[in-house]
């Protein structure tokens, strides 16, 4: 009973929201369309993207102009949800939101590695930190390079946890780098979650983030072992000592499998044996079908629980990435089928 | 008492005379401008093209002047000729900026550097104190022949997280010192497995520090040796930070100069964004203050190349003016209150005046007292002369206004026996209460009245005649409420109720017919056809709620003023419970109890009678006749905004 009320006006915002993402009929016309101005003509005309792309001429629109949208599009959304919650629930969201300011950071380290980075693209990508009071916005998209745009960013958890692996003779800094934010990002959601929300929720929400933790560890062992041929030292000094359904000497035994059969041989005993079934399509893509169904389930069956807000946000996620995915196929000239194989939950999604 | 009069200018001039102009006589001018391809109907209009060449060095410069604290300052004519005006190779100025931000990033490395040192050679020496006593060359410690050690640091968290793992491989760890999620450790392990260990390390962001190539010699010699070095360490940071401040002493002057520049310069690329130009001519348009005009259209006048024409903003249709408060000194402070509701549009009375009067004289009311009024005063008058805090004027009037009362009232700081009260003491003779809330209401009443009146000056104003007529807060609502007070009034001053049939007809039957038909009336007095609405129906069923509703409004709103009273007596009440406690304590608790019971008093009750006079005067005062739409008045003006 003190859920409903509590998850009320959240759950019905959400609810509501869920009823706008695209279905099913929206992706069997989108992967029609011949190139991405039709994409952007068709989303600014049928769907609930019109409010976005209201100002966007669809006839003169780059990728990644769309792509920086449809981002700015899911931090609205966030900003949304903030307005229906309070107290915990909000620092909920907020700690959710880290994963967008986490993907904004490593897109700029990247940039900065690149040696594209500059004035106009920095603050672009800064605004998905404008959160953070202690940030000075314009003076950090005033730098030049790695080492002023971290000392720009000290103050905030980022700081501390990217420090020890900035100094330039690093060969591998940037590859330190995004491991390091990723580690921080799921140690904070395994050490809040039970802290900021009741049992139930916690419950839930650590369910999905401890998968995450499963997953992360799978995915590393899997491409640093395979492709990489990684000392197998240096991928335990990697892993995240978060087990859920896979156990550490399951992992360890993972860590001395000869070869991706083996690999797969050891995983199949475990509850991820999934994502090596069928041949034609990836790990990745696989564990993002199976996560987005575990969500949609959720949001079915608790809908006055943190699941409201989490799936919800998860599953707009997987529409911007099927969104980009289809352009991506429309750009690379792909067949109709071979494109719907990478628009995730489209086979469990009603029409 | 008003609001300032505007002169609406446009402004005509040779396209290569802009910059110059833009300089001398719009900026910091008293001029707010207005798109002048949104108000000038001219064919071959163009707007200016953005000049953005400037934004990068100017945010670049506001950074760097966290570093100078220079200040915007204001040119004469001549002054600008000589520092904005004079021709200067732009990339002067970036060069000079990026040499600045090269040695403050320099400076920051170094100290970086020095202090980093230093804490290396503090945790060596901490490595060193445990085999301080061993009389053993350090270097061969070092260089073994199967062995490999490493000292260095690393992030706590990361060094906890895989400590199990750290257990399996074949290496010992041995943690030397922690600060700030810092972990200070040294580790041995075989020589051929050391590439491997070493890069586990590192991927938990080990630094590594090499303590051969600082120390040499026995420990104790080493740590006497450290400790030296550390000293001379710390002397060239004070040395460093003395150059660098040597040096931004140094630069300050031309910074100042460049600065000054850019921001003058970047402005008049801002006012370029409102203006519009044809061939050779730009145009400028905008709002200048009445009292500014005279001097400003003086100095044009001399200009044979600038032409100006003005009007007044009566004939102006397509922009409304922005809104500038004039009013004498003691309505000043309250410009504020008036501002935080919405400012006065043009065609408005503004309410300042009344608002002070009205505001000041309930504060009293409400809380009157001689001692902490006092107090309040002070404070307030500190606040505004050493703050300027628009704030602190209102209080060092509402404390004065609470001083009087508190005459009035016979109160010093809550106490009644210090001083006779002129006129009644709140809670003291036999119907003091009630006199007081009566008083109150009668003050209310009064109140409502003079808003009914400002709403019936404001809608002549607007030639709404219509709404002055037959408005609730027209003259059919000041013939009812004010017919209805002025019987009442008189029939308490009687003895006897006055009422005869043409006061039933004046105050009563004309002002209701007045309000319930007010729509088809004023459809008759504003020529608008059709009189009647189509859906008669509806029509009188909403009317009789309106009315309905008027009605209970008047009522309501007059009763609400009755907190007026209450709240004197609240006060009285207040003060009363703390000098029974001090009467229940002797001495030094007395006197204690009375400061805090004071300080309370003056804190919460202040606050809230604050609170609840705003709350009288926003809605039931404001409501009938205050719009506040107007427009903030935004001269352009060279500051850091």
């Amino acid at each position: 009973m003190l859920s409903t009320i509590k998850y009320g006006a959240l759950s019905g915002k959400t609810r509501a929201m869920f009823g706008r993402l695209l279905k099913r009929e929206h992706y069997e016309e989108l992967v029609h369309k011949k190139s991405v101005n039709e994409v952007v003509s068709f989303l600014k005309n049928n769907t609930h993207y019109r409010i976005i792309l209201s100002e966007v001429d669809e006839n003169n629109i780059h990728r990644g102009q769309l792509e920086n949208l449809l981002k700015h599009d899911l931090v609205k959304d966030y900003e949304k949800l903030l307005r229906f919650t309070h107290g915990d629930i909000n620092k909920f969201i907020d700690l959710l939101y880290v994963k967008i300011e986490i993907e904004s950071l490593k897109l700029i380290f990247r940039v900065f590695e690149a040696g594209h980075a500059d004035e106009a693209f920095l603050e672009d990508s800064l605004l998905f930190l404008s959160n953070h009071d202690k940030l000075n916005i314009p003076k950090l998209a005033l730098s030049r390079n790695i080492e002023e745009f971290l000392q720009g960013l000290k103050g905030t958890d980022y700081y501390d946890v990217l420090k020890p692996f900035s100094s330039e003779d690093n060969k591998r800094r940037l590859f330190s780098m995004e491991m390091a934010l990723d580690l921080y990002y799921l140690r904070t959601e395994d050490s809040l979650f039970k802290k900021m929300l009741s049992p139930k929720d916690a419950a839930i929400a650590l369910d999905f983030a401890h998968i995450e933790c499963d997953i992360f560890n799978i995915f590393w062992v899997y491409r640093s072992k395979i492709f990489y041929k990684v000392d197998a030292e240096v991928i335990k000094s990697y892993i995240l000592p978060i087990f859920h359904k896979i156990k550490r000497s399951t992992l360890e035994e993972l860590i001395n499998a000869k070869d991706s059969e083996e690999f797969a041989a050891i995983l199949s005993r475990t509850p991820y044996r999934f994502l090596f079934d069928g041949q034609d399509i990836s790990m990745e893509h696989r564990y993002s079908e199976f996560i987005y169904r575990l969500h949609k389930k959720k949001f079915r069956q608790d809908p006055f629980s943190v699941s409201c807000v989490l799936s919800f946000l998860r599953m707009k996620e997987v529409e911007l990435a099927n969104i980009i995915s289809i352009i991506e196929g429309i750009r690379y000239k792909l067949p109709e089928e071979s494109i719907k194989k990478y628009i995730i939950g489209l086979n469990s999604m009603n029409s | 008492m008003a609001i300032e009069q505007m002169k609406y200018v446009s402004i005509l001039g040779p396209v290569e005379l802009f910059q110059e102009f833009v300089l001398k006589h719009i900026i910091n001018s008293n001029v707010q401008l207005e798109p002048a391809h949104k108000t000038l109907n001219m064919p071959g209009l163009i707007p200016f093209d953005d000049d953005t060449s400037l934004d990068n060095l100017k945010k670049r410069m506001r950074i760097l002047n966290e570093k100078f604290h220079v200040d915007v300052k204001r040119y004469d004519e001549q002054a600008l000729e000589r520092e904005v005006l004079s021709p200067m190779e732009p990339h002067v100025i970036e060069s000079y900026i990026t040499e600045l931000e090269e040695r403050i990033i320099e400076h920051r490395k170094r100290i970086e550097h020095l202090k980093a040192d230093i804490q290396e050679r503090e945790k060596i020496i901490s490595q060193l104190m445990p085999i301080a006593g061993l009389k053993v060359d350090i270097d061969e410690m070092f260089h073994f022949a199967f062995m490999k050690f490493r000292f260095g640091y690393l992030p706590r968290e990361n060094f906890m997280k895989q400590k199990e793992y750290l257990v399996d491989m074949d290496v010992v760890t041995v943690p030397v010192a922690e600060e700030n999620e810092t972990l200070w450790l040294a580790y041995f392990m075989p020589d051929s497995v050391s590439p491997v260990i070493d890069n586990v390390f590192s991927a938990l962001g080990f630094t590594r520090v090499r303590i051969s190539d600082k120390v040499k010699g026995t420990p104790e010699s080493s740590i006497e040796a450290l400790k030296g070095e550390i000293q001379v360490l710390q002397s060239r940071i004070d040395e460093e930070e003395k150059a660098f401040s040597r040096y931004l002493e140094e630069k300050k002057s031309n910074f100042d100069k460049y600065y000054q520049r850019v921001l003058y310069l970047s402005k008049v690329h801002e006012v370029k964004k409102f203006s519009s130009h044809t061939q050779g001519t730009f145009f400028l348009v905008g709002w200048i203050p009445l009292k500014d005009y005279k001097t400003f259209a003086a100095k044009l006048e001399t200009m044979r190349e600038i032409m100006l024409s003005s009007e007044d903003p009566d004939c102006v249709a397509k922009v409304t003016p922005p809104t500038v408060m004039k009013n004498k000194s003691i309505f000043k402070p309250f410009e504020s209150l008036v501002t935080m509701y919405g400012l006065p549009s043009p065609t408005e009375m503004d309410p300042t005046p009344l608002l002070t009067l009205t505001y000041i004289l309930m504060f009293g009311f409400m809380f009157g007292d001689v001692g902490q009024g006092a107090i309040i005063a002070l404070i307030g008058l500190y606040l505004y002369k050493a703050r300027k805090s628009a704030l602190g004027g209102v209080m060092f009037y509402v404390g004065i206004s609470s001083t009087i009362f508190g005459f009035v009232y016979g109160s010093v700081f809550g106490s009644e026996e210090i001083i006779q009260p002129i006129w009644i003491s709140p809670l003291h003779g036999k119907d003091t209460i009630n006199t007081l809330l009566y008083l109150a209401v009668g003050y209310g009443v009064l109140v409502n009245l003079v808003a009914i009146i400002a709403n019936m000056i404001n809608n002549t104003r607007m030639r709404r005649w219509g709404k002055l007529l037959f408005d609730k807060n027209g003259l059919a609502g000041l013939l009812f409420y004010g017919g209805l007070a002025l019987v009442a009034g008189l029939s308490l001053l009687k003895g006897e109720l006055l009422f005869s049939g043409l006061v039933l007809v004046v105050v009563i039957i004309l002002p209701t017919l007045m309000i319930f038909f007010k729509e088809p009336l004023e459809h008759l007095v504003m020529k608008k056809r059709p009189i009647f609405p189509n859906e008669k129906g509806i029509f009188i069923v909403e009317s009789f709620f309106e009315l309905f509703e008027t009605l209970l409004s008047f009522f309501s709103g007059t009763v609400s003023f009755a907190r007026v009273g209450a709240f004197a007596l609240n006060h009285a009440g207040l003060s009363l419970a703390v000098w029974t406690l001090y009467h229940m304590m002797e001495g030094i608790g007395g006197l204690f109890i009375v400061i805090i019971g004071n300080a309370i008093t003056i804190g919460l009750e202040g606050l809230i009678v604050g609170i609840q006079c705003m709350r009288l005067e926003y809605y039931e005062i404001f409501g009938r006749f205050y719009i506040g739409e107007g427009r903030e008045f935004k001269p352009v003006r060279v500051t850091e905004d």
